[in-house]
């Protein structure tokens, strides 16, 4: 019994010491701690020595060289704020940008690549003879006006690409053998011009259109 | 209500308004509320003001931006001082494999005096200047053992309840109350000696 006395009273000493019991906890101390005299010196001594310990003081230099950390956690904190937000902008000011050139490059190359192979697999498909380029279309219209303007299996389309005086010109160059050479070749590029032009404003269906008619007109080369 | 308990309280009130408007104002409040106790413990850990104060700054950035994460089930004390000791490890293990890589040269030793005391060379401001009994003491107390130096601080300068020291060290109450009574025995003694050569 006693040593356990002492043990809970040793057990105690340190916050009867600073003041820490609670008043139940203290006179239960205070009544038991004269069975145990040396205990008690003990308890005089530290008491003693501890009171010139100006805990007061000790306290006030942490606190003192403590007192800046809320300024500088406050500062970080902003900082790391103003990172993040500058990240953001680093992120949106270069590689956005440079993420949707790339994307557009791609998208660009795919959908033309797409478009090639669609428009070269067409005209393979309509004609294995492959004659039906853009490039053989125009060699035909301007090669073989007569042929391709007299022919009646041709759609009205015929009547947009060539028109009157295109026709008089191709004809004019047949007729007039015998004019000034650079006459007949300025007569025959202004035609030509024309008819690439009239070409040109077909709209997609008409031209598509044209481009059957015309392969099934058979006009030969 | 009791002083803990409406300090709590306190603590609680001020998570709350911090998580909702993160005013700077509140955070100051907070911060100062509690920048002595960690800087306090990161000293115990890392012995050298500078770290301390490095650590002790990564400590309120870390708890600040993860104060929706604290469950409340503990004082926030309590959490900080767990959140203060995990960094300072890392610190110590950074260190350890820094020196190991520099062939041993880093100057931070066990033997080493808590807060540079000894030194004589020019310190910042920051530096904690002790008078003579106040070097004593800590000399003391950094000579205990790991275990009382820790419930001691904890409990006498930092007035944590056994229960929180417990869930900190993960030590029984029992057993704190024994390290608290031999180390202040100790540093009772180391003091007795200082004064009795006086």
């Amino acid at each position: 019994m006693s040593d356990e006395l002492l043990h809970r009273l040793e057990e105690m000493l340190p916050d009867y010491l600073f003041g820490s019991l609670n008043q139940e906890d203290r006179l239960f101390f205070e009544s038991n701690i004269e069975k145990f005299p040396d205990l008690k010196s003990e308890l005089e001594q530290a008491d003693e020595v501890f009171k010139k310990f100006d805990k007061m003081n000790f306290e006030r230099q942490l606190d003192y060289s403590a007192r800046n950390i809320s300024v500088k956690v406050i500062k970080k904190r902003e900082a790391k704020a103003m990172y993040r937000y500058s990240s953001m902008q680093y992120l949106l000011r270069y590689l956005v940008p440079f993420a949707l050139i790339i994307g557009g490059t791609y998208f660009f190359m795919f959908n033309q690549g797409g478009k090639n192979e669609t428009i070269a697999s067409s005209t393979t498909n309509k004609n294995n003879d492959s004659i039906f380029s853009s490039e053989s279309v125009i060699y035909q219209l301007l090669e073989y006006p007569q042929e391709i303007s007299s022919n009646s299996n041709l759609s009205n389309e015929l009547e947009l690409i060539y028109d009157e005086e295109i026709l008089l010109a191709f004809s004019g160059q047949d007729k007039n053998d015998n004019l000034d050479n650079i006459e007949v070749y300025d007569s025959n590029l202004y035609s030509a011009n024309k008819v690439i032009n009239n070409l040109q404003s077909l709209d997609e269906d008409e031209f598509q259109n044209f481009i059957q008619d015309l392969q099934h007109a058979n006009i030969k080369e | 209500m009791s002083t803990n308990a409406l300090a709590l309280n306190l603590d609680f009130e001020l998570i709350d308004e911090i998580i909702e408007s993160n005013n700077t104002r509140a955070v100051n409040k907070f911060v100062r509320s509690h920048q002595s106790f960690v800087l306090h413990t990161a000293l115990r850990y890392l012995k050298d003001y500078e770290d301390a104060d490095d650590i002790t700054q990564e400590v309120f950035i870390t708890a600040l931006d993860n104060l929706r994460k604290f469950n409340r089930k503990s004082s926030i004390k309590t959490w900080l001082y767990k959140i203060t000791v995990n960094k300072c490890k890392n610190e110590l293990r950074k260190k350890k494999f820094i020196s190991f890589i520099t062939l041993g040269t880093s100057s931070n030793s066990e033997d080493d005096n808590y807060f540079d005391i000894a030194s004589d060379e020019p310190k910042p401001d920051n530096i904690i200047e002790f008078n003579e009994v106040e070097k004593i003491f800590v000399s003391a107390y950094n000579k205990l053992p790991e275990k009382q130096r820790e419930t001691f601080i904890l409990r006498y300068f930092d007035d944590l309840s056994y229960e929180e020291i417990s869930r900190i060290s993960g030590t029984s109450i029992g057993g704190l109350k024994a390290n608290y009574f031999q180390a202040v025995q100790k540093i009772a003694n180391e003091l007795k000696v200082y004064y009795g050569g006086k």
